[in-house]
Formats: C-alpha cells, sequence, structure tokens
C-alpha cells in the first residue's frame, strides 16, 4: 500500500502532520507513507526520519515566479506542474490524504491518479468533491477555517479525519482509544555538530548550570510578532530573576538584521544574548538541549513541541491558539486579553498600533521564570493577578486524547469545553460511522455549535425537556465508551488533586460528571431521538429563536421548550 | 573579424569586429559571476539535479558554457550561437571535446529548429533561457528573435510555439496589445489535467 500526504502549508503546519504520518504508520505498518510538501521546507525532511518513505517537492516560489517574471517561458510553472504530477502518478498511490485546507492543494489533489483520496480533492467543474466520506473533513472545513472559536486542535481534527475516513481494511479505532499522541522529529548529527560549532562545548555539558533560553522574537506576520523592545524589557526583567540565564536568538536568515538590533538593544541593558542563524536542524538540535523557548506563533514552537523543552507562547494578532497553539504538555501560553485577538489573517489591524501587543512585559518573564521553576502557585497568581492584560493556559493532552487549553483563571469553564470536545468527536465518529454524512449529522453538529455558544446548561435543560422515557431509553443504550470515560474525568480529576482539594470545585465537577455522562449519552444515542422529536418543526428556526420560543411537535406527542 | 588575445588571467579571449566577448581580466571569474546571476538556475536546485534544458543565447568565448556544464550536472545545453566563425573559434582555443549534453545550433531560426520531434520535446518541459549579454549586444536581432521565440511572451512567438505544441490546445484570449503577455491571457481547450492545471495555475496568479 502506498500512502501520499499533502502538505503544502507552511513549516510549522508540516510540523503538525507529523502525528498523523505516525497514525498512518500506525495503521498501515506496511505502507509506503509518501509526502508532498512545499520545496521552503525541504530542511526539515532529515528530521521526518522514518515516518516518511519519500519526500516530494512543490515548487511553489518557482511556479510562482516562473507565473509573474517576464523572462521566464510563458508556459514553465505550467510544465513544472505537469512534470510533477507525471512523477506522483508514477507511484500509483492507493490513498491520497490532503491535510491542506485551500483551493490549490484540492486542485493538485484532483489532478493526482490515486485510488481513495481524503480531504479537499476538485474536479474540472470546480466541484469540490471536498470530504467523501469523511464527517471530519467537513468539520474542519466549517470549524478551522474560519476564525471562528473550534473545539479542537488542528492536529486532533486532522487525525480524527485520518482515523475515521477510510476504509481500506485497516483497524477501526473506538472513541478513547486513542493513544498517546505528540510531535515527532529526529535529531540529526548535522544539527548537533552545527549548534555545538556556533555556541561552543559549553551548552552540550548536561552538568553545567546555565539556564538556556531560546528566544524566537519574529514571525512573518506583523501582527503576530509582539513588540521587540517588550521582549527586550522581558529579557532584562528575567535576567534579574535568574541569573544563571543565557538567551539565545533566534531566526530566519531574513530576520538576521532585526535580530542583530535586539541584541543591541539587549547590550545596552547589559544583557548578554548569542545570535544563531541556523539551519533547521540545527535549531532542532538548540531547543533539546536548551531550557525553556519563549516565542510568538512561529514554526519554531511546534518543533519544539517534538522536545521535552518547556515553552512559552505569545499569542498576539491573528495567532489563533486554540487551533494551532503550541501541542506540547510543556508549554504556557499568553493570549491578549483584548477582544479583538484573535483577529483574521486577512484583515489589515484598524488601530494605529496593535493594542493586543500591549500588555506587561514582566509577566511574561515572571511566567517564565515560574515555569521554569515548576511553580503552579506562581504561574496562577500571576495569571489572576495580570487577567484584565491577559488569558494564561496551560497546553494540555486530556486524557482521552483531546489537546485542550486549560486556564489559570478559575473562573474559565474548561471542563466544559472539554466535555463539548468529546461530545462533538462522538458525534463526528458516530456518524462517519454511519456512513453518509446526511441530514442526522447535520443535526448533531448544529446542537453541538449551539451548545458551545450557548452553553451546557441549555442544552441540558433541552434534554431534560425530553420524555423521561425517551430518556431512559437513551440512557440504557449508553455503551463501554461512556464508562471510560467517566472512569477517565474522575481519574484525571483525582490525579489533578481537584476533587480532594476543593470542595467546591467536588461538587462542582462531580456534577460535571453527571452532565457529562448524561452529553455523551446524548452525543452517542440521541441523534436520532432528536431528530424524531424535532421532525414536526424546522430545526435553523427554531434554533434561532432558542430562548425564547417555544416549539412543538406537529402532532403534539411531544414538546421541547426553550427557556 | 575575429580578434584573439590573452587575458590577464592567461586564458584566450576574443574580440568580435572591436568588441570584447569576455572578461580581459579574467573570464573564468566573470563565466562564475554570470551564472550567479542567473535567478532561473540559481534559486532552483532541480536545474542542478535534474534533466533540465537551458538555452544558452550566445557562445562568447565559451567559458560560460563550461561553468555551466560543472554547475549543472545533468542538464542538457542547447547553446544558440549566431556565427560559425565563434564556434571555431571556440574549439580552436578554449575546447575541442565538448560533451555530449550540449547542443550547439548555429546561425539557425527557431522555427526551423523546432521543426523536428526532438526539439520540440525541449518545448514539453521546463526549460530556461540565458542570455549571455556580449553576444546579445553583438548580434541583438538574431538573439532577440530566439528570445522572443522561447519566452513566448510576444503574441507572433506564442502563436508560433502554439503551432509547435498542438494539441495542448492553448490558445489566446483577449485583444491584441503591445505589452508583454502573462499566463492570463492564455486559454486551455483541454479538458481533465490539463485544465485542472490551469485552474491550479489561476488559483496562484489570484
Amino acid at each position: 500500500m502506498r500512502v501520499l500526504v499533502v502538505q503544502l502549508l507552511r513549516m510549522g503546519d508540516i510540523v503538525m502532520s507529523t502525528p498523523i504520518l505516525r497514525s498512518i504508520k500506525d495503521r498501515w505498518p506496511e505502507a509506503e507513507v509518501e509526502l508532498l510538501i512545499n520545496s521552503s521546507f525541504q530542511g526539515l525532511t532529515p528530521m521526518l526520519g522514518k515516518l516518511v518513505d519519500q519526500v516530494h517537492l512543490f515548487e511553489y516560489g518557482l511556479i510562482q515566479s516562473g507565473l509573474g517574471e517576464s523572462d521566464r517561458p510563458i508556459l514553465e510553472s505550467y510544465w513544472r506542474v505537469q512534470e510533477l504530477v507525471e512523477e506522483l502518478n508514477q507511484r500509483e498511490f492507493d490513498l491520497i490524504l490532503n491535510l491542506t485546507h485551500n483551493r490549490l492543494s484540492g486542485w493538485l489533489v484532483g489532478i493526482i491518479e490515486g485510488g481513495q483520496r481524503e480531504g479537499i480533492s476538485l474536479d474540472e467543474a470546480h466541484n469540490p468533491s471536498i470530504f467523501g466520506l469523511n464527517s471530519w473533513f467537513r468539520y474542519i472545513n466549517e470549524n478551522l477555517s474560519s476564525s471562528e472559536p473550534a473545539l479542537f486542535h488542528w492536529i486532533d481534527a486532522f487525525l480524527g479525519a485520518t482515523r475515521c475516513g477510510n476504509d481500506l481494511g485497516s483497524r477501526e479505532r473506538s472513541l478513547g482509544e486513542r493513544e498517546s499522541i505528540r510531535i515527532e522529529l529526529e535529531e540529526t548529527a548535522c544539527g548537533v555538530e552545527e549548534v555545538r560549532g556556533r555556541l561552543g562545548e559549553i551548552f552540550l555539558d548536561s552538568l553545567n548550570p546555565t539556564k538556556w533560553i531560546v528566544v524566537q522574537p519574529f514571525t512573518s506576520d506583523p501582527k503576530k510578532s509582539w513588540d521587540k523592545f517588550k521582549f527586550t524589557k522581558v529579557m532584562e526583567v528575567y535576567s534579574q530573576l535568574e541569573p544563571q540565564a543565557r538567551f539565545v536568538l533566534i531566526g530566519a536568515p531574513s530576520e538576521k538584521e532585526s535580530l542583530t538590533e535586539l541584541c543591541t538593544l539587549l547590550r545596552e541593558r547589559s544583557v548578554w544574548a548569542d545570535l544563531l542563524i541556523c539551519s533547521l536542524e540545527g535549531a532542532l538540535a538548540l531547543l533539546k538541549r536548551a531550557d525553556l523557548l519563549l516565542t510568538c506563533d512561529t514554526g519554531i514552537k511546534h518543533m519544539a513541541s517534538a522536545t521535552d523543552i518547556k515553552i512559552v507562547e505569545i499569542s498576539v494578532g491573528s495567532s489563533q491558539v486554540d487551533k494551532t497553539g503550541t501541542y506540547s504538555p510543556h508549554a504556557i501560553l499568553i493570549q491578549s486579553g483584548q477582544p479583538c485577538t484573535p483577529c483574521s489573517h486577512s484583515v489589515t489591524c484598524p488601530y494605529e498600533k496593535f493594542h493586543c501587543h500591549e500588555f506587561a512585559p514582566e509577566l511574561v518573564a515572571m511566567v517564565m521564570h515560574h515555569h521554569l521553576m515548576g511553580n503552579e502557585i506562581g504561574l496562577q497568581t500571576v495569571a489572576e493577578e495580570y487577567k484584565e492584560q491577559v488569558k494564561i493556559y496551560r497546553s494540555s493532552l486530556m486524557p482521552g486524547g483531546f489537546w485542550a487549553l486549560r486556564p489559570f483563571c478559575r473562573n474559565v469553564d474548561w471542563v466544559g469545553q472539554w466535555i463539548l470536545q468529546w461530545a462533538q468527536a462522538a458525534a463526528l465518529n458516530q456518524e462517519h460511522s454511519g456512513g453518509e454524512f446526511s441530514e442526522v449529522g447535520s443535526l448533531a453538529l448544529t446542537f453541538v455549535r449551539e451548545m458551545t455558544k450557548r452553553g451546557i446548561l441549555r442544552f441540558l435543560r433541552l434534554w431534560m425537556q425530553l420524555k423521561s422515557k425517551r430518556r431512559e431509553k437513551i440512557l440504557h443504550a449508553a455503551d463501554r465508551g461512556l464508562v471510560r470515560f467517566d472512569h477517565e474525568l474522575r481519574e484525571w480529576m483525582r490525579s489533578q488533586g481537584l476533587a480532594e482539594t476543593h470542595f467546591t470545585f467536588c461538587r462542582r465537577y462531580t456534577s460535571m460528571v453527571d452532565s457529562a455522562r448524561t452529553l455523551i449519552r446524548i452525543e452517542l444515542k440521541i441523534i436520532n431521538s432528536l431528530r424524531d422529536i424535532l421532525e414536526g418543526f424546522h430545526v435553523e428556526e427554531s434554533l434561532e429563536s432558542l430562548g425564547s420560543a417555544t416549539a412543538r411537535r406537529s402532532d403534539g406527542e411531544a414538546s421541547v421548550e426553550h427557556s | 573579424m575575429i580578434q584573439s588575445s590573452h587575458s590577464r588571467s592567461g586564458h584566450w579571449i576574443f574580440k568580435l569586429d572591436g568588441t570584447l566577448m569576455a572578461s580581459r581580466n579574467d573570464p573564468v571569474s566573470q563565466a562564475q559571476s554570470w551564472i550567479e546571476n542567473q535567478k532561473p538556475i540559481c534559486n532552483d536546485e532541480a536545474y542542478m539535479g535534474k534533466q533540465r534544458t537551458l538555452f544558452v543565447l550566445g557562445l562568447g568565448c565559451g567559458y560560460h558554457v563550461l561553468a555551466l556544464l560543472r554547475k549543472c550536472s545533468r542538464a542538457q545545453i542547447v547553446v544558440i550561437e549566431a556565427r560559425n566563425e565563434t564556434l571555431e573559434w571556440v574549439f580552436n582555443h578554449v575546447e575541442r571535446s565538448w560533451e555530449s549534453r550540449v547542443t550547439m545550433i548555429v546561425g539557425e531560426e527557431p522555427h526551423r529548429y523546432f521543426d523536428t520531434s526532438k526539439a520540440k520535446l525541449l518545448l514539453r518541459n521546463p526549460y530556461c533561457v540565458l542570455p549571455y549579454a556580449p553576444a546579445m549586444r553583438k548580434e541583438e536581432r538574431f538573439y532577440s528573435e530566439w528570445q522572443q521565440y522561447l519566452l513566448a511572451r510576444d503574441g507572433k512567438s506564442l502563436e508560433a510555439q502554439m503551432k509547435l505544441l498542438d494539441p495542448l490546445g492553448i490558445t489566446r484570449i483577449g485583444e491584441e496589445k503591445s505589452e508583454l503577455l502573462s499566463i492570463k491571457d492564455l486559454k486551455f481547450k483541454m479538458e481533465d489535467s490539463q485544465s485542472k492545471i490551469w485552474n491550479l495555475l489561476s488559483e496562484m496568479i489570484q
């Protein structure tokens, strides 16, 4: 079996694809997995190791410049694409999995000959035969491409799509069977040598007490790059908190000038920093041995997730932490508290200066300090103290396997979010196993979306208003997955000390567990029942009027009242 | 008329009707700089690793072609030269035994050359056009014709190339215009994969 994975986005997206490549390798151990990426990120390929058997390159830059430059043959770009397509067609792929959610990749996947396709694929009549039978891809299309909040991280959504979306005789996994998921990259000898050459033996000496702090301050988008003066202040404050700290500034060759300027600013404040413009392999070797990474929304943060380094991510501008935040159990994410955050990628900021960049550098330095020390209470204190300016999260891999942002401020209903994740995943998987993404699935998703918007309690109220016999019937049908979920949730609460230490929390979460059980049952079994009940009226209309209207079935047998 | 001499670095060079065809200081270093200024090949590793075609407009003293052979180890190099005497001079003074992947075309017009199926094939793959300025200046009309033909960015050249590439089914859309054509001015008649490639490229233009 031969699988082509198409990933034509940026470096971070390629790195985020590694759990999906692992999943494919696990699922079909004999499969040859080939990857198509933008040639600009060829530097990543030595680190993909055995996850990929062959890499194909899409020469995006050359194809685009061939289209626009008058000293290039008019058909050069056409022939380049043709050449690539011929190369790929010779491989005779059994499965083509498109992880690039854009039209360009859709056309390309539409041209490549192969057995089964998953993900966006466009035909010559411009009809997107986008999703095959895969409800997860439909979810990705509707939720991950917009600036609206999402329940799932990009990796989890694409993993869901990879797992349930194909029928090539593999072993199906049920919900709750997710193994530990993490980003994978292999260190190379070249990378280690490069870093040794630049920073000296001292860097590789694990007994040296120096705290190595890697900082990548700049991103490709000015909206997402926090102010360089604030970075300077952070490092100045941090060096007072941690005198053993030594900073290494890293960046792309194009950022050398700005980084040199930053180094000068630091020196004026008596803070010493090494400047390291290195290859991606060198960057991985550096991250693997350093103690902490401070960065914005960059590809480097995803690379760092393949190591055990502690990470502090600053999320400003259009950076969407809920979809592409650092997928590591060692990360703290600081998101601007401005209501306009995150904004859309394509929208220019209407303000004279970025409001979302306006928060105290001192708080970042303190987060770095507490995070490196493993001081949870310190982190919580900073989160409470600066809650008007920022939201601070811990990136967590939950017991069920999904990634979630756990806020340090107690007033945020993150358990609720987690429960919704489960509910939605159940709905998507359930729907998929039913075959066509039907009206029932759409209905389920509409409900889950409404739950996200309006809160669980309101949804539960709706649930409670179902006839009791029907409720019983649904609850009786709960499967083993629910028991497991219940068990895992309780175990996890116990491990976090929530149940034992906080009486109010205990009561609250115990009640949440019950709600969760109910919700999961609802999501697994309720869909058909709800459809029966709602058949008599137009669902969307009723959802719009949710909160005020009373909707009744036309036959009067059952009623659903919305308060 | 050709006048031979030596450069300061000791390499053979010549003047053609009074115009120097390579650096009087060091033609080998000059050839290297020439390659480094050729954006299409320097940006594209494939030119160095793959069997691509490079059209060089002007043989000059031949040093830049030799440098190109070293840089692009698998490329097919087609050298277009206006004068036979230049070719003879290079054979006698610089290199007698050229590798088989070098093709020399002397004094021929492009449409005649591409009238063979083997030559047509060259146009059906990615290729690039590398003008050698000293030669271009000397025989401007001859080399411009080749350059236009290969780039196909004006109506006449495009039409000529399209005749050869049939049944690719490309037509021009829009009015006749004096400025250079872009891919937006073309339309594919073909179905299936060719039109999908076209759609993909349109996506990149947007």
